[in-house]
């Protein structure tokens, strides 16, 4: 298991808890790993608002 | 793989016990044949003394060992270590060059001097030192020796929590930076909080409108109210004007007939006291108290009563006592005792006998005994029952329970209490004229003083004087009403009558009568009616200032917030705020299963329901550190994850069964410890050393091989050395993988 299934199953696992449906968790695990790679990159907060909104 | 390898190694140096090694013959045979091929994972099997722990500790610390923190380096392996370099007890000169699968070439070296470099040449043969942060940033050192091996896979958690930390670590800022954007799109033009200011705006501009016609019927209200009593008031100064005039007139024609007196100069003292005695006549303000009782009389509520029970008599005596209220002062201004005293004579019958028979019979028609017995009984009703303990005794009087008495005693109470009302209005006329007796009698003494200042400039004919003051006097009252009534057709004329109206007797009485009707909403409380008005007017006024102000806040508010400019992300300021809201939340997730592990990797065991599908996570996540694999009873079993949740953890395979870990052999344990540490999923190039494998069968041990394998793979893998000691003497021997 590598970070990226990790942090999978701990969205799905959060998810689970606060009572998200299949399509929540999966929408918000995608911008989550998309939005960790680009504070990596110290994107910027255009991006970030693009990355949010476009999902 | 291993390039180069040499070292010189001097055992208590300068004592007469100095001993040399150099390596290996077998080592240094196996690396310049190039037996090993390419491998980089190499199996020792050499006997006791043989250098072979020496070697591993050599080039454990050539590779920065010695820095490892304190749970990566066993305390063992770490006295090993310090042993190695303690310069009293030997010497070392040591050197190595192995090749990185991507062409680099690695040269570690170290001697007695304490020198200690590592270089990197890259493909082009450009070398360059590097410091130990940057070889750990490529490389990952594994130097272990099996010991406890399962209370180590137990600690596996720590790769846990640092995965955690970095998690948090990405968390932690985005969280900040999302809500950063969520302010700023806060500040930028939002077309809800505009159209809330101006729906705000819109509806105090008709609350303004509708308060504002408010107003204006109030003020009009008012205006009818005040140009009614200024009408009737016009009327009486212009009727005073007139009688005065034709008085005047016959006193003019009088005075005409009559030879004037000798006069003396008046002295300017005198003029002076004459003039101070008139103005202090004027001051005791009695036609004022005079208008005050007419109105009091005329304009009560039970005004036809009075007009019922006055006699003729009454009626005459009211009209010459209340029709001309300037009359007595002008008496009083001539000194006409004869005048004045019969004034005082009719004030006084007036107010013991006209009056009081007027109440009396008023109060009887309302049955005033009647009255004070109710008011008494109910009082004596409430004294009895403050004092009694029980109701026996009216109950047995009067069959009825008190409350119920009470109750009948209220209502006749209110029919009666009429009463009240003309025992107030008796109380307040009698008081006003004993008022006006006395101000007349002082009035009396001033002229009196008066017409001793006069009569001293004066000679012979004292009727004569008398008129012509009286005439004086009367042109004086004469100009105080045109002065009045200039101020009173002033006000109307300011209250919007016009003055055709105002010049016409005519125009100015049916002015009036229509007041009189359309005022006769609040007949009899007139007064009581304007102060209301003035009142509500005052109240509206400050109201309206108070919603001017807001008006005005707001329209600055508006344009304020009218001229930001629009963003095109303002739009999607609630889709951001749900997602700075999820992740928040995510990350107060993250912190509270992170605490679960310590920082030295022990778990704080919380068998709370809300952590247990945590608990699966982090055993799914150690389970797949050792490829999902382990070894147990010679076979190789599949796993699916680590429970956690009990004192003695279990590896639970996908059919469900659970193995202990107590259950397993050291060597079953190495192996699977040493599999879970080679982490396919580590980024850096792993350098593995590994002594005394002894404790491992051949099945753990091709285990770890097989992992080492699959590290070398996937370019994960720079060299490994597995060291085991052999029984037979002056042994030797490796073997590539």
């Amino acid at each position: 298991m590598n970070e990226e299934e990790y942090l999978e199953k701990l969205v799905e696992d959060f998810g689970e808890i606060n009572g998200y449906s299949s399509e929540e968790k999966n929408e918000f695990s995608t911008v989550l790993k998309k939005l960790m790679a680009l504070n990596d990159k110290e994107g910027s907060f255009e991006e970030i608002i693009e990355i949010i909104i476009k999902q | 793989m291993i390039k180069f390898i040499d070292y010189k190694l001097t055992k208590q140096p300068d004592t007469i016990s100095e001993e040399t090694f150099i390596p290996n013959n077998n080592l240094n045979k196996f690396i310049n044949s190039g037996e090993g091929g390419n491998s980089r994972i190499l199996v020792i099997k050499a006997s006791n003394s043989s250098g072979k722990s020496f070697l591993l500790n050599s080039i454990a610390y050539a590779f920065k060992a010695l820095e490892l923190p304190d749970d990566e380096l066993s305390p063992t392996l770490r006295r090993s270590l310090n042993y190695l370099i303690d310069k009293e007890h030997q010497k070392i000169n040591f050197e190595i060059d192995i090749v990185d699968p991507d062409g680099f070439k690695i040269n570690s070296k170290f001697n007695y001097l304490d020198e200690n470099e590592i270089r990197i040449t890259d493909k082009e043969g450009v070398s360059g030192e590097i410091d130990s942060n940057e070889f750990s940033n490529r490389y990952k050192l594994l130097y272990d020796i099996p010991e406890n091996p399962l209370d180590r896979i137990y600690k596996l958690l720590k790769s846990i929590k640092e995965f955690n930390g970095d998690i948090l670590g990405s968390l932690n800022p985005l969280d900040i930076k999302i809500r950063d954007i969520l302010k700023s799109i806060k500040d930028e033009r939002d077309e809800v909080i505009i159209k809330k200011i101006q729906d705000r705006i819109d509806s105090n501009l008709e609350l303004k409108k509708n308060r504002e016609d408010k107003l204006n019927k109030v003020k009009e209200k008012l205006k009818d109210l005040e140009n009614y009593n200024n009408l009737i008031r016009l009327k009486k100064s212009i009727d005073s004007k007139s009688r005065k005039e034709i008085e005047f007139s016959n006193i003019e024609k009088e005075l005409r007939s009559l030879k004037p007196s000798s006069r003396l100069k008046t002295s300017t003292d005198n003029k002076k006291k004459i003039s101070d005695l008139k103005k202090e006549i004027r001051n005791l303000n009695i036609s004022g108290l005079l208008n005050y009782c007419k109105e009091e009389i005329v304009e009560n509520k039970y005004h036809e009563k009075f007009t019922f029970c006055f006699s003729k008599t009454d009626i005459n005596l009211f009209n010459y006592l209340f029709d001309n209220s300037e009359s007595i002062v002008n008496d009083l201004l001539v000194y006409d005792i004869e005048e004045i005293s019969k004034f005082l004579k009719g004030i006084e019958s007036f107010k013991n006998i006209s009056l009081d028979k007027v109440f009396k019979d008023i109060k009887s028609e309302y049955n005033e005994v009647d009255y004070r017995f109710i008011k008494d009984l109910k009082n004596a009703f409430f004294k009895y029952q403050e004092n009694s303990v029980g109701d026996q005794i009216i109950v047995e009087l009067f069959d009825k329970n008190p409350g119920l008495i009470i109750e009948q005693l209220d209502v006749y109470e209110n029919k009666l209490s009429v009463v009240d009302d003309l025992n107030k209005l008796q109380k307040d006329l009698n008081n006003t004229l004993s008022r006006l007796m006395g101000k007349i009698k002082n009035g009396l003494a001033l002229a009196k003083k008066m017409s001793k200042e006069i009569t001293k400039n004066k000679n012979g004919n004292n009727n004569y004087d008398k008129k012509l003051e009286r005439a004086n006097n009367i042109k004086e009252s004469i100009n105080r009403d045109k002065f009045e009534i200039d101020k009173l057709r002033n006000t109307l004329e300011n209250n919007g009558v016009k003055l055709s109206t105002l010049n016409d007797v005519s125009g100015r009485e049916n002015l009036r009568e229509n007041l009189y009707f359309k005022n006769s909403y609040c007949k009899g409380v007139e007064k009581e009616q304007i102060e209301e008005y003035k009142k509500e007017i005052k109240k509206s006024k400050l109201f309206l200032v108070d919603l001017d102000k807001a008006l005005l806040d707001d329209n600055v508010k508006f344009k304020v917030e009218d001229s930001k400019k629009s963003s095109k992300y303002a739009l999607n300021h609630r889709e951001i705020q749900i997602f700075s809201n999820k992740l928040s939340f995510f990350t107060r997730y993250m912190v509270q299963r992170n605490i679960l592990i310590s920082d030295n990797g022990e778990l704080n065991s919380d068998d709370s329901l809300e952590y247990k599908s945590y608990m699966k996570i982090i055993g799914e996540y150690v389970a797949s550190l050792m490829g999902n694999k382990i070894i147990y009873q010679d076979s190789i079993v599949e796993i699916a994850y680590i429970d956690y949740s009990s004192k003695t953890p279990y590896f639970v395979t996908p059919e469900d069964k659970k193995i202990a870990f107590s259950d397993f052999s050291g060597g079953q344990g190495s192996s699977n410890y040493l599999k879970a540490k080679l982490n396919i999923n580590e980024e850096r190039k792993f350098i593995v050393l590994i002594d005394e494998i002894a404790n491992m069968d051949n099945k753990s041990l091709d285990m770890v091989i097989e992992r080492l394998k699959e590290l070398d793979e996937n370019n994960k893998l720079l060299l490994a050395i597995l060291v085991e000691p052999a029984k037979e003497p002056n042994t030797f021997n490796i073997r590539a993988y």
